[in-house]
């Protein structure tokens, strides 16, 4: 297997190095290289990622790395088998997403949209709706940041619209 | 965060807490109606039958305005509608309205769903599926949870094209639905 090396920088300037196919897994990158805008010797600047970030990034994709090439490897392998590393890699995700708190994971989102790594996205997504399934109005407008631009009477036409959603 | 993103956070969520978020502020009001799945599996006792309706009406309220006003935006609403939705639904409240399944139905083909579930529960045993049912081009993957028997049997030809996966749980069924 051929594991090329890949410079990363990230806007506060901090250096990585990654395996190509790992970084392969942002379609972004992908196609820089696809189209041969890597210079060997140069890191790819990411203006809107920061290095903590970058790093949760990098070790998201060297993790999913693996699976694939075991994905190739491994065709004929048993269904047992098969549910055994689905299963590691779902306790391995859970741990990642486990480790950092609300704020992290809105970085990590953005900078997976930024970077388009579809799986990362759907895996941070997923996370964040578990998080705020039970929560008030209220608390998720603080999680999101939002403000409430509605007047009251604004407010109340809406619930009436799908009452049955509010109960 | 971009409106895809957040609308990929909402599909993740049942539908009535998807529309929950449309109190939050103007730019959440009508991101629910944007998702391409609907999941009305966990929506508490007060899900009616004529709610889901007015739900439904709203859903594609907006999809035709998206239609009339902004084309690439269609577009790309086409292609979450016709290629991923799913759409999960458990009736089993309404069971003494079946012109709303038939609704739901008539709804789930117009958008061209892959993936359908079906629950419908305790429903009353003379209860008929209506003949539209069994004539889908687009479903994939149907699931279907019925305690009702026979009256699955349908009077015209069945013709579900794109099927290929069939899920039948907790149904009763009769040799006799077997051969036919």
């Amino acid at each position: 297997m051929s594991s090329n090396m890949i410079m990363l920088k990230s806007s506060d300037g901090a250096s990585f190095e990654i395996e190509e196919a790992a970084a392969r897994k942002s379609k972004i990158i992908a196609n820089m290289i696809e189209v041969e805008c890597v210079d060997e010797d140069k890191a790819i600047p990411l203006q809107n990622v920061t290095g903590n970030i970058l790093a949760l990034v990098i070790e998201y994709c060297n993790k999913h790395i693996v699976d694939d090439d075991d994905d190739v490897a491994t065709e004929e392998a048993s269904e047992e088998e098969e549910e055994a590393k689905k299963k590691k890699v779902d306790d391995w995700e859970a741990e990642f997403m486990n480790s950092m708190s609300l704020e992290t994971m809105f970085e990590l989102l953005l900078a997976a949209n930024y970077l388009n790594i579809k799986s990362l996205i759907d895996l941070v997504c997923q996370t964040i709706a578990n998080n705020i399934k039970d929560k008030t109005p209220e608390e998720v407008r603080k999680i999101f940041s939002i403000e409430n631009d509605f007047t009251p009477e604004e407010e109340e036409e809406i619930r009436k619209e799908n009452a049955w959603a509010f109960g | 965060m971009p409106d895809v993103i957040l609308e990929t956070i909402l599909s993740s969520l049942p539908t009535k807490f998807a529309i929950s978020t449309s109190i939050l502020s103007k730019r959440w009001r009508n991101l629910w109606c944007e998702t391409p799945c609907l999941n009305l599996e966990w929506c508490g006792n007060k899900l009616r039958a004529d709610s889901i309706n007015e739900t439904q009406a709203r859903y594609t309220a907006r999809k035709m305005m998206s239609f009339h006003f902004c084309l690439s935006k269609m577009m790309s609403l086409h292609f979450c509608l016709s290629k991923m939705m799913s759409l999960h639904f458990c009736l089993s409240r309404v069971y003494t309205k079946s012109p709303y399944i038939e609704s739901w139905i008539e709804f789930a083909k117009s958008q061209n769903v892959e993936n359908m579930t079906m629950d419908l529960g305790s429903i009353h045993k003379s209860y008929t599926m209506p003949d539209s049912f069994y004539i889908n081009s687009s479903v994939k993957q149907l699931t279907l949870y019925l305690t009702f028997a026979d009256t699955m049997i349908p009077s015209s030809s069945v013709s579900w094209t794109s099927l290929k996966e069939l899920f039948l749980r907790q149904c009763n069924l009769s040799e006799r639905i077997y051969s036919t």
